[in-house]
C-alpha cells in the first residue's frame, strides 16, 4: 500500500512522524499531478523539437540553400519560440 | 558580555536568546527508510524570518524522470506562478511543479538536489516568492532541464497567508528510500 509521511508537531512543539495511507482525493490529485507533469513533458519536447528545427532552417539560410518555404517555415517557426504566435 | 551576530563572538559572552534566534536551525529533517508518496511537513510555527528547504529526491514511476512539486499550505489549486532560466521565455501558470528529479530508468543512484529558499514566509501582506536552485540529471550526461524540467525557477505562491505546511511529492510515483528532506529557520 502506497503511504505519504505526515509530519505534525506533538504537545511540545517537537515534529511527530506518522505513515499514513493515502485519500481517495490523494490518488485523485496524484493522478492529476501526473497528467499535469505529462503535458508539460510534451511541451517542453515540442518546443527541442521546434528549436532544433530552426537550427537546421537557419543553417539553410546562411548558406543560401533555403526554399521560399523554408524561409517562411523559419519566420514561423521563430515567432512561435519567442512566444509571439 | 554579551556578544552578537553583528558584532561578532568572543569566548566568554553570553548568547541571549534574542541573539540566538537570529541564526540558523533545522526545524526537521528526515531520511527514507520506506517510500513515500509525499512528505507533508505541517504545523511550521512563524516566528523565524525565511524558510529553506532542501531535498534530495528520487522517483520510483516508470520513467527516466518526473516533476517535483511543492505545495504551501495544502494548496493544490493554480495559484503558482513560476519561470524558469531554462526556459527564459516560459512561465508557468498554475503549476507548483519547481523541476525533474530522476525516476526509476534513470541511472541507479542519481538523485535530485533542491533548495528552495521563502523569504519572509510568514508574512501575512504579500504573496510568496520561492528562489529554487537544483540539479538533476537522469543519465549522468542528460540535465534533465533539456526535458521540460525547470532547474533554476522564479516562484511565487500568490496567496497572502502565512506559510504553515510545506508538501513535497513526486509527480508520478513515490520517493525512494534514501531520499531525503530537510528545512531550515533562518533568523528572527
Amino acid at each position: 500500500m502506497t503511504m505519504k509521511l505526515v509530519v505534525e508537531p506533538d504537545a511540545n512543539g517537537m515534529a511527530c512522524e506518522s505513515w499514513v495511507p493515502l485519500t481517495a482525493e490523494d490518488r485523485a490529485q496524484q493522478e492529476k499531478d501526473a497528467a499535469d507533469d505529462q503535458a508539460v513533458r510534451a511541451a517542453a519536447a515540442d518546443r527541442d523539437a521546434m528549436r532544433a528545427r530552426a537550427v537546421e532552417l537557419a543553417t539553410r539560410l546562411e548558406t543560401g540553400d533555403a526554399t521560399a518555404d523554408e524561409l517562411r517555415e523559419a519566420v514561423a517557426l521563430n515567432l512561435r519560440l519567442a512566444g509571439v504566435a | 558580555m554579551s556578544g552578537s551576530w553583528a558584532t561578532g563572538w568572543a569566548t566568554g559572552d553570553v548568547v541571549t536568546a534574542a541573539e540566538f534566534a537570529k541564526g540558523v536551525g533545522c526545524i526537521y529533517d528526515t531520511t527514507l527508510g520506506v517510500g513515500a508518496a509525499s512528505i507533508d511537513v505541517t504545523g511550521i510555527v512563524g516566528s523565524y524570518a525565511h524558510l529553506l528547504i532542501v531535498a534530495y529526491v528520487r522517483s520510483d514511476t516508470a520513467a527516466s524522470a518526473t516533476g517535483l512539486l511543492t505545495r504551501f499550505n495544502g494548496d493544490t489549486g493554480a495559484n503558482y506562478t513560476g519561470a524558469a532560466t531554462s526556459t527564459a521565455t516560459s512561465v508557468t501558470s498554475g503549476s507548483s511543479t519547481i523541476g525533474g528529479i530522476p525516476a526509476a530508468t534513470a541511472t541507479s543512484g542519481l538523485f535530485g538536489g533542491y533548495g528552495i529558499l521563502v523569504p519572509n514566509y510568514a508574512s501575512t501582506v504579500g504573496d510568496k516568492p520561492a528562489v529554487v536552485f537544483g540539479t538533476s540529471f537522469d543519465t549522468g550526461s542528460s540535465n534533465l532541464q533539456n526535458a521540460g524540467n525547470q532547474v533554476l525557477v522564479n516562484g511565487v505562491w500568490r496567496n497572502t497567508s502565512a506559510i504553515t505546511r510545506v508538501t513535497l511529492s513526486p509527480a508520478a510515483g513515490s520517493f525512494v528510500i534514501g531520499s531525503r528532506l530537510s528545512i531550515y529557520a533562518m533568523g528572527s
